[in-house]
């Protein structure tokens, strides 16, 4: 009698002792492990909606925002260059843009082949970078001599202030151009 | 009447519950700190990502106006340096002029003097106050 009743104690302390370890666990670690996480969530979002510090900036920002940020004085730059720089640097900024927007399309790159064809002085040359800006943005490309324009105008030195023949309206068509 | 005799399990269990209330705000409290600074490397909420120096140079170029906060334009001093080394070498002069007719250097005044030694420095072709002003406006992100 005594044998059967200690064989029970024991096969009931064998069976509570995985459910001790899993409460013990979710007490001590899972609990404050998920509390934990969730204040790290309220943090970030809180972080992200507070302004202050650095000229009022958000501390925490997404990262996309992050990457329109980081990319910002590198566009200021190319935007200084363009508007004032030399045939050399304007040629040399268009390729590093490029190169930094490898991958990437849409209209900042297309942009960025017009200003290069703008500069460009081969007609064959041109209009292979015209056709990139194209490719890059169909939309804008629909209204190219716009485009080039607007690029035009935000320079204010020669060359690539003014628009290439080939954009001009009222252009008799030269076969083969 | 026999008075109830205080259980020992209890005082025990008070305490324990205690000690979970304690360790469960601690850790909400430590996870609130670590999201809130950037340190975590977790991104649980949309904005995760703290600025770094390029992004802090970047936000203040977006800006038409600077509030006038010296601390502010010191930590921003610090960026430019952190940040020339993203731009390409040979655009670096064309930074340190952006930086300057915008006056990140100098407390949201641009220094035309400066401005006028590093465009002269870079040969571009024209480098007069009126060219400059206008650089100020076509240097925005």
């Amino acid at each position: 009698m005594s044998g059967a009743s200690g064989d029970s104690t024991q096969s009931r302390a064998a069976s509570s002792a995985p459910r001790a370890l899993v409460r013990a666990l979710s007490t001590w670690f899972f609990g404050p492990l998920a509390l934990a996480l969730c204040g790290v969530a309220l943090g970030q979002f809180q972080a992200g909606s507070s302004r202050g510090g650095f000229f009022g900036a958000p501390r925490l920002v997404t990262p996309a925002r992050l990457r329109e940020l980081e990319a910002a004085p590198l566009r200021a730059v190319a935007n200084a260059i363009w508007a004032f720089g030399d045939f050399e640097a304007a040629r040399r900024s268009a390729q590093h843009e490029l190169d930094r927007l490898s991958g990437v399309g849409g209209p900042e790159r297309a942009r960025v082949f017009i200003r290069f064809g703008l500069v460009e002085t081969s007609p064959d040359g041109q209009r292979a970078l015209f056709g990139q800006a194209c490719q890059d943005d169909p939309v804008a490309c629909k209204d190219l001599r716009a485009m080039a324009q607007r690029e035009a105008d935000a320079r204010f030195v020669a060359p690539g202030n003014h628009l290439p023949m080939r954009l001009l309206p009222n252009q008799p068509h030269i076969p083969g151009h | 009447m026999a008075e109830p005799v205080p259980s020992l399990a209890e005082p025990k269990a008070a305490a324990r519950r205690r000690k979970v209330v304690v360790v469960y705000v601690a850790a909400a409290l430590v996870g609130f700190l670590v999201g809130a600074q950037g340190l975590s490397p977790l991104a649980l909420a949309p904005t995760s990502e703290s600025l770094s120096p390029l992004a802090r140079v970047g936000f203040a170029l977006e800006r038409d106006a600077l509030p006038n906060d010296a601390a502010a334009y010191a930590q921003l001093g610090r960026d430019i340096e952190s940040a020339a080394a993203a731009v390409p070498t040979t655009e670096r002069g064309a930074f340190a002029l952006v930086a300057a007719v915008r006056g990140l250097r100098s407390a949201g005044v641009p220094d035309w003097e400066r401005a006028t030694q590093l465009c002269s420095q870079l040969h571009w072709p024209r480098c007069d106050r009126e060219a400059l002003e206008e650089l100020a406006k076509r240097s925005r992100p």
